[in-house]
C-alpha cells in the first residue's frame, strides 16, 4: 500500500500564549478531498501554511508522499520542493506580474525552460478561459478572473496537493457554482489532493470527500461529507459541539 | 489611544517659545571672526561694562558672507549695532552701500591711516597675512618654498602647492588687491598660468592648510591665523612671508573691521564696544589667541610667534577702497575661470 | 478634541473640503511665507534661459550628473540594505533596521571628512562615493518600508510557487518604487549640496558645482539673482520628485496591517549579513568611529593618553556647546511640534488623492520650501518678517521654529502622508456615515493609528531643524546654535573639541530615533521559510 499523500501526527502550533493546533492528526490518500472545516480562529489557515511549509510546528511532524517534511521547530523540505500548492484566501495575486508572468515565473524558478514555461503557462491559462488576458496585471481583472489566475498558478505547476484556503469565502452562490466547476474540471486532469478549509457546509458540500472538523486544537474523525453537509444545522452543530 | 489635539500642541510651542525669551540685549553685534577668538572679546566687554551683548556668528562653509547679507536684507529694520568682519572689502561695501555710520573712536589713534576709512566709517584693528605655510620634513633638501608670489605659477613649485580658490574671503580679497595694482588682465594672466603649471585649487584657506597638514602638499598660501592652528596642532610645519626680497611688494595685511550700522538702536552702547574692541588691550588678547592675529597699533606686546610688521616683514601697501571698489567686477572674473 | 455628530444639514464632506482647504492653506502660508520675496526669480524663465551660455550650461549638466551618479551609488547601497534589514532572516538583523535611520542624521560634511581622514580620498569620485553614502539611508529606509508592508500572502505565494529565488524578485518588484524614490530623494539632496564638492575638489581633479553659481549671488546680498540662478536647479528637482511621485504611485501590492515574515536564505544567509554589516559600517559606523577616535587626537583641549585627551574634549564641548546645544534642542522641539500641527492635513490630503499628475503636483507645491535654496529661503524669512508688523516676532526664538518648521514640514508631510495612505478607507467612510466630522476622524482615528509615524514626522523635522545651518546664520534667534557652533570650531581646527562636540550632536539627533525604538520595542524576528 502506498504511503498517504499526507500524514499529520500530534501536530501543536501555539502563537504566544493562545495555543491554536493542539495535536493535530490527519492522515490523506493520494487524490483524496478533504474539507477541514471549523469556527472562525479555530487554526484552519494555520494548518494549511504549516502543512504547505510556510510555518514550523512546535511539536509533531508532517509527512508528504513518506518524506519527512516538517518536525517540531524545523521546516525540513522547504515549501517549494513539497509539490504542494495553495490558493490563498485572498488570492495572494502579484500586482506587478502580468497574468503570463504569474505562471511563467515560477516555472522558470523550477528549472523549466523558457519555451517550455511559455507553453504550459498558455496551455493552462487557455484551459481557465484567460488565454486573452495574458498581458493584463491583477489590478485589471474582474474578481472572477483573479480567481481563476490564483487557481491557474496553483495548478501550472502540477502540485500533488492542491490547498485551497476559503477560495470562494466572498462569492455569490452562481460564481461560487462556477467556481466549483472550474475545480472539478483541472482536478480531474491534474489528480491532486485537495484539502479546503471553509466553514461553510455549501462548499464543503460542492468539494465532496471527507470532513474534518477542527476544535479545540485538534480534528475529529473524518465523517463523509454527505450527512454532515446535507444542512445547515447538522453542519453547525458538528462544529460547535 | 488618545492623540493630543492641535491646540494643544500649539500651546505647548508657544510657551516653550515665551520661556525660551530672555533679557533683551544692550549691545548686539554681528561677528564674522571666528566665534572661538571672538567670544571671549564679547563677554570681556560684557563684564567690564555690565551691559548685555548679544554675538550673532558667521561660518566659513558660506564663505562668511551671512552677516553682511543680514545686514543688508534689514536695511530697512537694522538690528545690527555693530559689525565685525574678519576681512575688510565687505565692510567697505557696507558703506558704499549707505549702511553705516561715522565714529571716530580714540581708540583707533595708532592704528596706521591706511587701515582707517577717511570718513571714520570704518577701521581696521588686527590683521591677517597672506604666509606660504610649509611642511618643513617633505620639503625635499636644499630646496626652498615659494618666496615671491609669482613663484606660485612656476612649474617647479606649483605641483606641490595649493592656494584656495578666489572666489571668497581672503583669498579673493587678495587678487583683488592683485588686480587694482598689476592690472585684472595681468592676474588673470597668473591664474591661468598657475593652474597651467599645475598648482592645485582648493575651497577655502583652512581646506588647504588642512591638506598640508594632511601631507598632501608641501605647502600652501593661506592666513596667518590658519598657519597658526597648524602649528599650534603640532604639525611639522613653519610660515614664509612673500615678497620681501628688496623692492618687493612686501605681504598682504588684511586687517578685522568694525563698524557702526546705520539706525544703530544703541548707538551709545555701539560706540563704547569700538572703544574697547579698537583698543590695544583687545589686540593684544588677539594676538595671543589661537589665531595669533598681527596688532596694528604700535607697542603691542605679543607672543613671539606673531611676525609683526616693519619689525619682521614688510607690509604690502593698499589702497583698500580702490580694491574694495573692483571686487564685484573681480569675483565674477575669477568665477568664469573657475566656476565652470 | 472630542469626536461629534456632525449637526443636521451639515454635509460632513463639504466641511471636509472647507477644513482641508484651510489647513492646506495655513500650511502653504507658514512654508511658501518665506519663498515670496524670491519665488517669482525662482520660478522664472529667465533663470532656465541663462543655461544658454555654455559655461552655465556645461556646469549644470554635470552638476546633474554628478546628483545622477550620488542616486546611483546612494541606491545600489541603501536598497539592498533595506532588503537585508527588513526582511532577510539572520541574527542581529532587528538591530541593522534600527541602525538604518541614523547616518541620515550626520551632517554629510562629517562622513566626508571621517572618509578623507581614513583613506585620503580626494577628487570627484571621492565625493560621489560619500554624498552617495550619506543619502544611502533614504533609500534602505524607503526599501525596508515598502518591504514591511509587502502583502503577506504574495509573498507566501512566491516562496511556495518558486522559492527563495521567486521570492526575492516579488520583494525587488516591491522594492523597486521605493528604491527609485530613496535615490531621486537624494538626487535632490546632492543636486543642492556643495560643502561635500568643495571639500573634496581640493586636490587632484578639481571640479565645481551649479550649487557655487548660486553661492556666488548670495554673496553680493543678490536674492534675486540667487534665485534666478537657482531656478535651474528648482526646475530639475521638482521635475525629478513630480515624475517620481507619479511612477511611485503605481500600485505594488500590499498595505497589510501585519509584517510579512523574513526570508530565510539559507547558505545566503551568511553572504546577506556580512553586506548588511559591511555597508551599516560603510555609512555609519566608520565616520562615527572615525569621529570618536578623533575626540582623543591630538589638539587644544586635554594632555596624556587618548582616553584623557577624549574626555576633556566632551567636557570641553559640554561646557562651551552645551548652551548651544540646549538653545538647537528648544528650537528643533518647537518646529517639531509645529510640523506636527501642519503636516496632517495635506498629508491626509496626498493620501486620499487618486494617484497622477494632480497629487504628484500638489507634493512638489508642498515640497517647494524643500527644493529652494536655504540661504534664499532664510533672506525670503528676514524680507518677510522684519517688519514692525510682527514686533518681537522677528527677533524671537518662534521665528526660527517657525521658519524651520516651514522648510521640513514637507518631510513630515510625505511621511505621513505615506502611513495614512496604509490605512483601509473603510474606517473614514464609517466614520463619515456616523456623522464625525472629518478633523476629528483625522485627528482622532487616523493620527491615532498611526500616532508613531506622526511622532516620528516631528523628530524627523526637530532633527532637520537642529542639523540647519545656512538659517541658523540668518536668522536672529537660531544663530547661537549647535550647527553654528560646530561649523564655526570646523572652521577654525579641525581638532578634538570639533570630534567631540560632533559626537555630542549625533548622540542628540539619534535620540528621538532612539526613544522611538525604546517606546515600540525590538520587534522579534518572524519565523518562516
Amino acid at each position: 500500500m502506498s504511503d498517504p499523500i499526507l500524514e499529520i501526527r500530534g501536530l501543536a502550533r501555539r502563537y504566544g500564549t493562545r495555543q491554536v493546533l493542539a495535536g493535530v492528526d490527519l492522515a490523506l490518500p493520494a487524490g483524496a478531498r478533504l474539507t477541514v472545516a471549523g469556527r472562525s480562529g479555530v487554526g484552519k489557515s494555520t494548518l494549511l501554511r504549516l502543512v504547505a511549509g510556510l510555518e514550523s510546528p512546535d511539536a509533531g511532524e508532517i509527512r508528504l508522499a513518506g518524506r519527512l517534511a516538517s518536525r517540531a521547530g524545523a521546516t525540513v523540505l522547504p515549501p517549494w520542493c513539497r509539490g504542494v500548492q495553495m490558493v490563498f484566501q485572498d488570492l495572494a495575486l502579484w500586482p506587478t506580474r502580468s497574468v503570463q508572468r504569474h505562471l511563467v515565473d515560477p516555472l522558470r524558478a523550477h528549472g523549466v525552460p523558457r519555451a517550455a514555461a511559455a507553453a504550459r503557462a498558455t496551455a493552462m491559462l487557455a484551459r481557465l478561459g484567460l488565454a486573452a488576458l495574458v498581458d493584463r496585471r491583477p489590478g485589471r481583472l474582474s474578481g472572477g478572473e483573479a480567481r481563476r489566475l490564483a487557481f491557474a498558478r496553483a495548478l501550472v505547476l502540477e502540485p500533488q496537493l492542491l490547498l485551497l484556503d476559503e477560495p470562494f469565502a466572498s462569492l455569490d452562490p452562481v460564481a461560487r457554482a462556477a467556481g466549483f466547476e472550474l475545480l472539478e474540471e483541472v482536478l480531474a486532469a491534474t489528480k491532486a489532493a485537495v484539502v479546503m478549509v471553509t466553514h461553510d457546509p455549501a462548499e464543503a458540500r460542492a468539494l465532496g470527500g471527507g470532513v474534518a472538523v477542527l476544535r479545540d486544537g485538534a480534528i475529529s474523525a473524518i465523517q463523509p461529507c454527505g450527512e454532515l453537509c446535507a444542512n445547515e444545522n447538522s453542519f453547525r452543530t458538528a462544529l460547535e459541539s | 489611544m488618545r492623540s493630543p489635539s492641535a491646540p494643544a500642541i500649539l500651546a505647548c510651542v508657544l510657551l516653550a517659545g515665551l520661556a525660551a525669551c530672555g533679557r533683551q540685549a544692550d549691545l548686539v553685534v554681528y561677528c564674522s571672526l571666528d566665534r572661538e577668538h571672538s567670544e571671549r572679546i564679547l563677554a570681556l566687554f560684557e563684564e567690564r561694562t555690565g551691559l548685555k551683548v548679544e554675538g550673532q556668528f558667521d561660518v566659513e562653509r558660506n564663505k562668511t558672507v551671512g552677516m553682511v547679507n543680514r545686514i543688508i536684507a534689514e536695511r530697512d529694520r537694522p538690528r545690527a549695532d555693530v559689525y565685525w568682519n574678519n576681512e575688510i572689502a565687505q565692510t567697505i561695501r557696507l558703506k558704499d552701500l549707505g549702511l553705516t555710520q561715522p565714529y571716530f573712536s580714540e581708540s583707533a589713534r595708532g592704528i596706521p591711516e591706511d587701515f582707517r576709512d577717511p570718513d571714520h566709517h570704518w577701521t581696521g584693528f588686527a590683521a591677517r597675512a597672506r604666509v606660504i605655510l610649509y611642511r618643513v620634513d617633505l620639503l625635499p633638501a636644499g630646496t626652498r618654498p615659494p618666496q615671491r608670489l609669482d613663484d606660485l605659477a612656476d612649474p617647479a613649485f606649483a605641483k606641490s602647492g595649493a592656494m584656495a580658490q578666489p572666489l571668497t574671503g581672503t583669498t579673493l580679497t587678495h587678487f583683488t588687491v592683485l588686480s587694482e595694482q598689476r592690472g585684472a588682465a595681468a592676474v588673470l594672466d597668473w591664474l591661468e598660468r598657475a593652474k597651467a603649471a599645475g598648482l592645485s585649487f582648493g575651497g577655502g584657506n583652512a581646506d588647504v592648510m588642512r591638506r598640508v597638514c594632511e601631507g598632501d602638499f608641501v605647502w600652501c598660501l593661506t592666513d596667518t591665523d590658519d598657519a597658526a592652528v597648524a602649528r599650534r596642532n603640532g604639525n611639522p610645519v613653519a610660515t614664509l612671508h612673500l615678497d620681501q626680497e628688496a623692492g618687493g611688494a612686501g605681504t598682504l595685511l588684511i586687517p578685522n573691521t568694525v563698524c557702526m550700522i546705520a539706525g544703530a538702536r544703541h548707538p551709545d552702547a555701539a560706540r563704547k564696544f569700538l572703544d574697547f574692541v579698537l583698543s590695544p588691550e583687545v589686540e593684544a588678547l588677539l594676538a595671543a589667541s589661537r589665531s595669533e592675529q598681527v596688532p596694528l597699533h604700535p607697542g603691542v606686546v605679543t607672543p613671539p610667534e606673531v611676525g609683526l610688521p616693519d619689525r619682521d616683514f614688510r607690509a604690502m601697501k593698499v589702497d583698500w577702497p580702490a580694491a574694495a571698489a573692483l571686487l564685484k567686477d573681480r569675483a565674477e572674473a575669477f568665477a568664469e575661470v573657475f566656476v565652470r | 478634541m472630542r469626536l461629534r455628530a456632525a449637526s443636521p444639514g451639515a454635509p460632513s464632506l463639504r466641511y471636509g473640503a472647507a477644513w482641508s482647504a484651510c489647513g492646506l492653506l495655513a500650511v502653504l502660508a507658514v512654508a511658501w511665507l518665506p519663498l515670496l520675496p524670491t519665488l517669482p526669480a525662482l520660478l522664472s524663465f529667465g533663470g532656465l534661459s541663462e543655461l544658454a551660455e555654455p559655461r552655465l550650461r556645461a556646469l549644470f549638466l554635470r552638476t546633474a550628473a554628478f546628483a545622477a551618479g550620488s542616486a546611483l551609488i546612494a541606491s545600489l547601497v541603501g536598497a539592498p540594505l533595506g532588503l537585508i534589514a527588513a526582511r532577510v532572516r539572520m541574527r542581529g538583523a532587528e538591530v541593522l533596521e534600527l541602525l538604518l535611520p541614523l547616518p541620515l542624521l550626520l551632517p554629510p560634511l562629517l562622513i566626508a571628512q571621517s572618509w578623507h581622514g581614513l583613506t585620503g580620498m580626494d577628487g570627484m569620485s571621492s565625493a560621489l562615493f560619500c554624498l552617495g553614502l550619506c543619502y544611502a539611508p533614504l533609500p534602505a529606509l524607503l526599501v525596508a518600508r515598502a518591504l514591511a508592508r509587502q502583502g503577506i500572502g504574495a509573498h507566501q505565494a512566491a516562496v511556495l510557487a518558486g522559492g527563495r529565488r521567486l521570492a526575492l524578485a516579488e520583494m525587488a518588484r516591491c522594492a523597486a518604487p521605493a528604491a527609485v524614490l530613496g535615490g531621486a530623494l537624494a538626487f535632490l539632496f546632492t543636486l543642492t549640496d556643495f560643502a561635500v564638492a568643495d571639500y573634496f575638489g581640493a586636490v587632484g581633479e578639481k571640479f565645481t558645482v551649479y550649487s557655487f553659481e548660486v553661492f556666488t549671488h548670495w554673496r553680493e546680498s543678490d536674492y534675486r539673482g540667487g534665485a534666478r540662478a537657482a531656478a535651474p536647479l528648482v526646475a530639475l528637482a521638482g521635475a525629478v520628485l513630480f515624475f517620481t511621485l507619479l511612477w511611485g504611485d503605481r500600485d505594488v501590492g500590499g498595505g497589510g496591517a501585519s509584517r510579512p515574515p523574513r526570508l530565510g536564505l539559507g547558505r545566503g544567509n551568511w553572504i546577506a549579513g556580512g553586506l548588511g554589516i559591511a555597508l551599516i559600517a560603510m555609512v555609519l559606523v566608520v565616520p562615527l568611529g572615525r569621529v570618536l577616535y578623533e575626540t582623543g587626537m591630538r589638539g587644544p583641549v586635554g594632555e596624556g593618553a587618548w582616553l584623557a585627551r577624549s574626555g576633556a574634549a566632551f567636557r570641553d564641548a559640554a561646557q562651551r556647546g552645551g548652551p548651544d546645544l540646549g538653545r538647537s534642542i528648544v528650537t528643533g522641539l518647537m518646529a517639531g511640534a509645529l510640523a506636527m500641527v501642519l503636516a496632517p492635513v495635506p498629508a491626509h490630503l496626498l493620501a486620499r488623492m487618486r494617484p497622477g499628475a494632480a497629487r504628484s503636483l500638489l507634493g512638489v507645491a508642498i515640497a517647494l520650501p524643500l527644493l529652494a535654496p536655504a540661504v534664499g529661503y532664510g533672506l525670503g524669512a528676514i524680507l518677510v518678517f522684519n517688519r514692525d508688523l510682527f514686533g518681537n516676532f522677528y527677533e524671537s526664538r518662534l521665528l526660527p521654529a517657525v521658519v524651520l518648521a516651514g522648510r521640513y514640514t514637507p518631510l513630515a508631510v510625505f511621511l505621513l502622508a505615506e502611513r495614512l495612505r496604509a490605512l483601509p478607507r473603510s474606517g473614514e467612510q464609517a466614520a463619515a456615515l456616523a456623522g464625525i466630522s472629518q478633523p476629528a476622524v483625522l485627528w482622532r482615528q487616523r493620527l491615532a493609528a498611526q500616532r508613531p509615524a506622526w511622532l516620528l514626522a516631528g523628530g524627523l523635522v526637530l532633527v532637520f531643524a537642529i542639523r540647519e545651518l545656512d538659517l541658523a546664520v540668518l536668522l536672529p534667534g537660531a544663530n547661537r546654535s549647535a550647527a553654528v557652533r560646530y561649523y564655526n570650531a570646523l572652521h577654525f581646527a579641525r581638532d578634538n573639541f570639533v570630534a567631540a562636540f560632533g559626537a555630542m550632536i549625533a548622540a542628540v539627533l539619534f535620540l528621538p530615533l532612539a526613544l522611538q525604538a525604546a517606546v515600540r520595542g525590538l520587534r522579534p524576528a518572524t519565523e518562516t521559510a
